[in-house]
């Protein structure tokens, strides 16, 4: 044997602050979907993450230039599928800004009560998930056995449980079924007391503390300058919610609160979402009380829409911050240009920065509170 | 690509507007952006050189590529940090990329956009990412897509599509042989 090699073999050799690159993902159960991250590593410290996205893009915006307003909608559910109502109400605002049409009372009230259904079983699914991520299996299941109760109200009045393409330009599509009310009531009812259970089942949980408080801490500053929106953005101390800062829909008519918190750690976004919950329940409650009990659910629209010469923008927030569309239109049935703001994709960019100097393990925990969707992020 | 019927690219005459309106079926909304304090205020900032342009429900200004950059920094510096997003759009019959940049706050929520042309045949502009960081993203994908570079920027790859791919997908002159069904119809 060499002398050389010898003398390496008996000496402590390969200190553990060399640097490394290993893959997380694209197929990793933490990523949430198909993301990359490319992790720069000394040992178990991170000293910089590259996100490679792209691995489920579908380049809808370039579908968009073919289809017509209304085949479209069906692809705004596959974008954030866990937002799809939102993103239905978004595209839905679009095309009624373009074409000058308001829809009827009582839509405007059933949007507002599905997409706040749908927010509520988005951080449902979230909590479960994330506690998955860190290692308690019993919140996964608890999440899903609420999920169901409102995935069960989608399915009887759209007949769809994920994509609902439910809320369309000119109101909803249909009349929901007789049942509808009582259903949404009766969850209600169920429903807030069992936030409470969620929060003795695993906020206390010393484990979570441990691994969340003043993990990975957004400031405000950087929040607004990456154009973080949604929880991430309200966790870092900024109020701001398109639900309150600039009004759709009927959403000026109810009383609720914003869920801000100043830490900007992954624990901010934690009590952000449980209390964005309870808030979404308030707004339900006062919806179905103010909603009139019946009347017309769609305007009538012309057979071919054509989106008018110029520029139109709308947007909303969806579960994960605010999702946006931007249209060129030349007056033909189909739009000359689109494009589509998600939340994601944004909220994403933050990441890398805040990573830096936590370890390996605090990836999983940040990128969980960061709460991805990644078809949202490749459209 | 052989394209009869032209883009509309010129929307800055009203006149035209109507005229378009009566065509098709749908009625315009009401544009009342003269008046509008919102497009006054944002033009204050801008100075002379911003063109108000009326068409549509998004309130734009049309500013010359040379001084993107430091109307950007104007507006920044006046209170607009929160940029939407930054896109294109291809025009092939005028020659031109459009620029857009959807700028908003995170007060009021208020916003408008910002555009201006590019030649088609040297797309090069210079990046904003240095005052919005949230840009770089955003213009990776426009490289990506488009095949419009941006000067100074910190990090252009492309952030989409493989990074052997070749052409760019948003332009309406790019052909996939493999997906013929990603058509407009017409064209």
């Amino acid at each position: 044997m060499n002398n050389d090699v010898k003398s390496e073999v008996s000496q402590p050799q390969a200190p553990y602050y060399d640097e490394m690159f290993i893959n997380m993902g694209p197929q990793h159960p933490s990523t949430h979907g198909v993301l990359r991250l490319v992790v720069k590593l000394a040992g178990e410290t991170v000293l910089g993450v590259s996100p490679h996205m792209g691995y489920v893009h579908r380049s809808i915006e370039k579908m968009g230039e073919t289809l017509s307003p209304m085949q479209f909608i069906h692809l705004t559910s596959r974008l954030d599928y866990l937002s799809a109502h939102m993103n239905n109400w978004a595209w839905a605002m679009l095309v009624e800004k373009a074409l000058g049409i308001k829809p009827p009372e009582r839509a405007e009230y059933l949007r507002v009560i599905m997409a706040e259904l749908t927010r509520i079983a988005s951080h449902q699914l979230w909590w479960g998930v994330f506690g998955m991520d860190l290692g308690a299996f019993t919140p996964f299941l608890y999440a899903f056995r609420d999920r169901e109760k409102i995935n069960d109200i989608f399915e009887k009045t759209c007949g769809s449980r994920l994509t609902m393409h439910y809320i369309c330009p000119g109101g909803v599509f249909e009349e929901p079924d007789a049942e509808f009310e009582s259903d949404v009531r009766s969850f209600i009812k169920y429903f807030a007391p069992v936030i409470d259970e969620y929060e003795r089942l695993l906020s206390g949980n010393i484990i979570i503390q441990e691994r969340t408080r003043g993990v990975g801490v957004l400031p405000a500053d950087r929040a607004k300058a990456y154009g973080c929106t949604g929880p991430v953005l309200r966790a870092s101390g900024v109020d701001y919610d398109l639900r309150k800062v600039q009004p759709y829909g009927v959403y000026n008519r109810f009383e609720f609160k914003t869920a801000v918190a100043n830490e900007g750690d992954s624990w901010a976004r934690y009590k952000v979402r449980l209390e964005e919950m309870r808030q979404s329940l308030e707004i339900i409650r006062q919806a179905l009380d103010q909603m009139p009990k019946d009347g017309p659910v769609r305007e009538k629209l012309p057979s071919v829409i054509k989106i008018p010469p110029g520029r139109y923008f709308a947007r909303a927030e969806a579960a994960r911050g605010e999702i946006a569309f931007f249209v060129v239109g030349d007056g033909k049935p189909v739009p000359w240009r689109l494009k589509i703001r998600s939340p994601n994709f944004s909220n994403l960019q933050a990441f890398p920065e805040i990573i830096r100097g936590w370890r390996v393990a605090d990836i999983v925990t940040v990128l969980s509170t960061f709460d991805i969707v990644v078809p949202d992020i490749d459209r | 690509m052989k394209n009869t019927d032209k883009p509309r690219t010129d929307y800055a005459q009203a006149s035209d507007l109507t005229s378009e309106a009566k065509q098709g079926a749908v009625e315009l909304p009401k544009n009342d952006l003269q008046g509008n304090s919102l497009a006054s205020a944002v033009l204050a900032i801008l100075g002379p050189e911003a063109k108000l342009e009326a068409a549509g429900s998004e309130i734009t200004f049309r500013v010359p590529a040379t001084q993107l950059h430091d109307f950007c920094q104007r507006l920044k510096d006046a209170g607009w940090d929160f940029l939407v997003f930054v896109t294109a759009v291809d025009f092939p019959d005028q020659d031109a990329f459009e620029l857009v940049y959807e700028i908003s706050n995170y007060k009021d929520a208020q916003h408008f956009c910002l555009v201006t042309n590019i030649p088609r045949n040297e797309p090069v502009i210079r990046t904003v990412s240095d005052i919005w960081r949230t840009a770089e993203w955003h213009e990776r994908e426009v490289y990506d897509l488009f095949g419009i570079r941006f000067d100074s920027h910190p990090d252009l790859r492309r952030i989409l599509l493989d990074d052997t791919w070749k052409g760019y997908p948003l332009r309406k002159d790019y052909k996939d042989e493999l997906h013929e069904m990603i058509r407009r119809p017409g064209s």
